[in-house]
């Protein structure tokens, strides 16, 4: 339509509508965005394929019987829900080998999607879009975390909860005997993709180049776990294992659910993993500050 | 309700060593203002610190009526078009715009429909549903311009809008601008492109070394000096100027252009060149008021030399 033709009109109306949350309004543009990509599409859905094996596990374990499914449905049953010793025992292997498949997914997710976040924004300038708007630093933070976490969220606690509903639905009396299992599994995996994401808005506001982000991703990812391993091996020094940001999240969220870790066997303190994995998100956070205080003052 | 738009009072902002705004002082009205300065000048400290963006290290700025130290409050009615390029990556046109509009608080419903109604206005009707990142600089601007006006600011507020645009481009810009201040919406320009305030503003402020140089209407800071005067003659001008001078009249000839600038004595009028003229049997073919560009009253106001002569004006 030519220009020409054009008026501009004021709203007719003031908004009488309730707005939704700034931060929960970025968030939903930005995961509508993430999800437009084939890539966010595949590693989500992959990370359902070991809690669909798990679930079907369960199924073949009430109907079918027999194997490693009626075994673990038998003792997941039997325990007391309040019985840790119980816990470790029976279901820590389970439970630990689907919290380490499900760190791949959080790690490769948050590498594509949540690294270039704000980065991206920071190399096409549009922070100034969004500071130009009565947005103030802490929700525009808020929302790019809140967008990382509503991913990780689908590949880390979605398939946990499958696999706590199929156990409900095919183990007698899971429900009743084992709740806290569904819950500890729930938080503790909702613990993992908070701090998953904190450090990749973190890491991508360290960076204006989100390719940079990506990689700085990695490194952090792969190579103080590598790091740490090595260290630790070299020196026999358990301490070491610290630097790994991985081992730290996954310590944690053991320790929540009452597991010891699978690599140390429950060997180090959980409190120094918890204190080294703050000092990892307050530096991420404080990264975040730095960065969009640099980004409305420019 | 106040005419002034925006109230500047001995605004002070330092960055370390660099002080970027020195007793900035200004009441802007309402209607369409161009601020104009050179680079460094403090134009954009002066709108991040009237968008609540930057604190003053001393002073204030009251813009709509609310100290701009509230910062979200402010920009809730004023819409701000930055002036880099900057889009959000992947986001579509409405989806940006209607973002915009969430963010300056709008229902999702209103949003988009804002959205629509704001790209349909700035003739983006059609692309709409396109992402940004594959837009022309033109295109872009007016995304920009659309997402500055989605939740109906009482000010707009724009920073080189028209950086980037080919002429043809850049008058329709200056249209929709044009358009949008006929609706009631105040609009502050800032700019280094004379012709754009000219084009668009009622008002001008010239902002240098952190300070607002000059301010008043367009036509105002254009109007020459009351002694000055431009003269167009016929033919040989040497007695002409003779007669001036010894009247006491400073002159200044632009062969080129083939006018005189006369300046008057103090006390005396249009009939002193006319005298002149007489005495030295010269035709007087145009005689006015020796009015300034606005170019001018920029260069003379940050200190530069001018260019070229002053303009007439009738």
């Amino acid at each position: 339509m030519p220009v020409h033709e054009l008026v501009y009109k004021r709203m007719a109306e003031r908004p009488t509508g309730k707005p939704r949350h700034q931060s929960w309004a970025m968030s939903s543009y930005g995961f509508r965005l993430a999800y437009r990509s084939k890539m966010a599409w595949f590693i989500t859905i992959v990370a359902f394929i070991p809690a669909v094996l798990f679930s079907f596990i369960l199924y073949l374990s009430q109907e079918a019987g027999g194997g490693m499914g009626q075994d673990l449905a038998r003792t997941l049953t039997a325990i007391k829900a309040t019985d840790n010793e119980g816990w470790t025992t029976a279901v820590a292997p389970a439970v630990r080998f689907l919290f380490g498949l499900q760190a791949w997914f959080v790690t490769f997710l948050a590498a594509f999607k949540g690294a270039p976040l704000i980065s991206e924004d920071v190399s096409r300038h549009a922070l100034d879009l969004y500071f130009s708007r009565p947005l103030s630093w802490f929700a525009y933070g808020f929302g790019k975390w809140l967008t990382v976490f509503r991913g990780l969220v689908l590949v880390q606690v979605l398939p946990l909860l499958l696999v706590s509903v199929t156990a409900c639905a095919f183990l007698p009396n899971f429900l009743a005997q084992a709740w806290p299992l569904n819950l500890l599994m729930i938080v503790s995996g909702v613990v993992v993709a908070a701090a998953y994401s904190i450090l990749a808005v973190g890491v991508s506001a360290m960076s204006r180049s989100p390719r940079f982000a990506v990689v700085a991703w990695f490194i952090l990812s792969f190579f103080t776990t590598l790091a740490g391993t090595i260290l630790s091996a070299a020196t026999d020094t358990a301490e070491f294992a610290y630097v790994s940001f991985r081992h730290n999240v996954e310590t944690v969220a053991a320790w929540i659910m009452g597991l010891p870790n699978a690599e140390t066997d429950g060997a180090e303190d959980p409190r120094l993993a918890l204190l080294a994995l703050a000092v990892y998100l307050g530096v991420s956070v404080w990264a975040l500050v730095r960065r969009l205080r640099r980004g409305i003052l420019a | 309700m106040t005419d002034v738009v925006v109230e500047a009072t001995d605004v002070v902002v330092q960055f370390g060593p660099t002080r970027a705004l020195d007793g900035f002082s200004c009441a802007l009205k309402r209607g369409t203002t161009g601020v104009l300065g050179p680079n460094g000048a403090g134009k954009s400290t002066f709108l991040k610190v009237l968008l609540g963006l930057v604190a003053p290290n001393a002073g204030s700025v009251v813009t709509l009526g609310v100290d701009s130290r509230s910062g979200p409050v402010v920009r809730k009615r004023v819409g701000f078009m930055p002036e880099r390029d900057c889009h959000i990556p992947g986001l579509s046109a409405l989806e940006t715009v209607a973002l915009c509009g969430e963010l300056a608080g709008l229902d999702t419903a209103l949003a988009f429909r804002r959205a629509h109604e704001t790209l349909t206005y700035v003739a983006l009707g059609e692309v709409r549903y396109r992402p940004v990142d594959g837009f022309s600089t033109g295109l872009r601007q007016r995304v920009k311009l659309a997402a500055a006006l989605v939740h109906d600011p009482d000010l707009l507020v724009l920073d080189e809008p028209t950086n980037g645009l080919d002429p043809a481009g850049r008058e329709e810009f200056l249209e929709l601008v044009r358009r949008v201040a006929r609706e009631g919406v105040s609009v502050l320009l800032s700019t280094h492109l004379l012709p754009d305030v000219e084009a668009t503003c009622s008002d001008a402020i010239v902002v240098g070394r952190g300070r607002a140089l000059r301010h008043g209407t367009v036509a105002d800071l254009k109007r020459g000096s009351d002694a000055m005067r431009r003269v167009e003659v016929d033919g040989d001008y040497g007695g002409f100027v003779a007669a001036l001078k010894a009247r006491g009249a400073t002159l200044s000839v632009d062969a080129l252009a083939g006018f005189l600038l006369v300046g008057l004595p103090q006390g005396a009028d249009n009939a002193l060149i006319l005298a002149a003229a007489s005495e030295s049997r010269t035709g007087i073919r145009r005689l006015s008021r020796a009015d300034r560009s606005l170019e001018e009253v920029f260069l003379e106001a940050v200190g530069l030399p001018a260019s070229g002569g002053p303009h007439a004006g009738s």
